[in-house]
């Protein structure tokens, strides 16, 4: 399991193209929908606390690790989603600086973005599919679109108050 | 710049940052270019022209970067993991204390409404790094876009295909160097 978790994440680290958040939807397609190892809700959770940990948001990686298989998953999942981006990042300081910059790699890039773009699109509906229960919920979501979007709220802030939010409507019966 | 310095400086950065670039870049000039005069203003500027189009973290880069500039690939090993091991550490920490939260009855909803607004966040993301990527002057980007959500949504298509089918889309068919485009951050 620990090595699932490692390679799995070590091809995310390896597709993350644009930097952490537009990885997001390989981390939520991958670890929800094709194996299984959290919940929507998990997920959520795993980024709504990345928000609040000093590190990159990648970080949920190590959330995720920890529900899938404790300790080991988590250092499994930390190692992977980092060790590529450390060994390019670390070869392109003396090594691959003439490759870093290649042509084809700028054009990669350039398309691999708007794939992403796509993609955080297909893990938006996946989880409002699962979170959507009622109008309230709906409204939650629509508000912290509009906060996100209009305001420089941070992020976390925005989804403590869709907790809090969750749990006045949670207690109101349905 | 002594091996232990430098694990004290990057690991005390990814203490306190907000794994975003710019307070990063802040640490590391005040820390490395002025006070320790180990790296100049140009070596950073290399740091992010370099590690621009790589995959990965922005900030995990950039610290991998000029750690190996510093101190060559021991010294990038240990500095990328001292910067990662305090959110690591905090994560895994929540992740327990999320475990043993989880059988609270006030739980439920809470999460619910806190991924409720996950799907707003994600939106909102999805909004910033659309504008960023989807170039109206070239029309294939969006077409990737709506094949990427397609192929994922309706067919169910493997993830890391539909990411290296767009790479291999824009090698292909984005137009050559020249043509301006901003490049993704974060």
């Amino acid at each position: 399991m620990a090595f699932e978790l490692f390679w799995r994440f070590l091809l995310v680290g390896l597709l993350a193209f644009g930097g952490g958040q537009t990885a997001l939807p390989l981390v939520e397609r991958m670890a929800v929908a094709e194996t299984g190892w959290v919940s929507a809700q998990d997920f959520s959770m795993a980024l709504g606390l990345s928000y609040v940990t000093p590190g990159p948001v990648l970080i949920l990686a190590t959330f995720i690790g920890y529900q899938a298989a404790g300790l080991a998953g988590a250092a499994a999942a930390t190692l992977g989603v980092f060790l590529m981006p450390w060994l390019l990042a670390a070869g392109a300081a003396e090594l691959l600086r003439r490759h870093v910059q290649h042509p084809w790699l700028q054009r990669f890039s350039r398309g691999a973005g708007p794939a992403m773009v796509g993609l955080l699109g297909v893990t938006a509906l996946s989880i409002a599919q699962q979170s959507f229960r009622n109008w309230g919920y709906a409204a939650i979501g629509l508000v912290a679109l509009g906060l996100a979007v209009r305001t420089r709220i941070h992020p976390f802030v925005i989804l403590a108050g869709g907790a809090v939010a969750g749990l006045l409507i949670g207690v109101r019966p349905l | 710049m002594s091996i232990p310095t430098l694990l004290w400086v990057f690991f005390r950065v990814g203490a306190t940052g907000f794994g975003d670039v710019g307070p990063l870049l802040v640490v590391v000039e005040r820390e490395l270019v002025e006070r320790r005069g180990v790296l100049t203003h140009d070596d950073i500027t290399e740091s992010l022209t370099y590690t621009r189009l790589l995959p990965g973290s922005n900030v995990v880069l950039i610290v991998s970067y000029l750690a190996y500039r510093l101190a060559g690939w021991p010294g990038s090993a240990l500095a990328t993991a001292a910067y990662i091991l305090p959110s690591a550490v905090v994560m895994a920490f929540l992740a327990a204390g999320y475990l043993a939260a989880s059988s609270l009855p006030a739980i439920g909803p809470a999460v619910i409404g806190l991924t409720a607004a996950v799907v707003g966040v994600l939106l909102a993301t999805t909004y910033r790094i659309g504008r960023r990527n989807l170039v109206a002057r070239q029309p294939i980007t969006i077409v990737i876009a709506l094949l990427a959500f397609l192929a994922g949504a309706v067919l169910g298509v493997h993830v890391a295909a539909i990411a290296v089918t767009g790479g291999l889309l824009g090698v292909l068919l984005l137009a050559p160097r020249g043509v301006k485009t901003t490049s993704a951050g974060g």
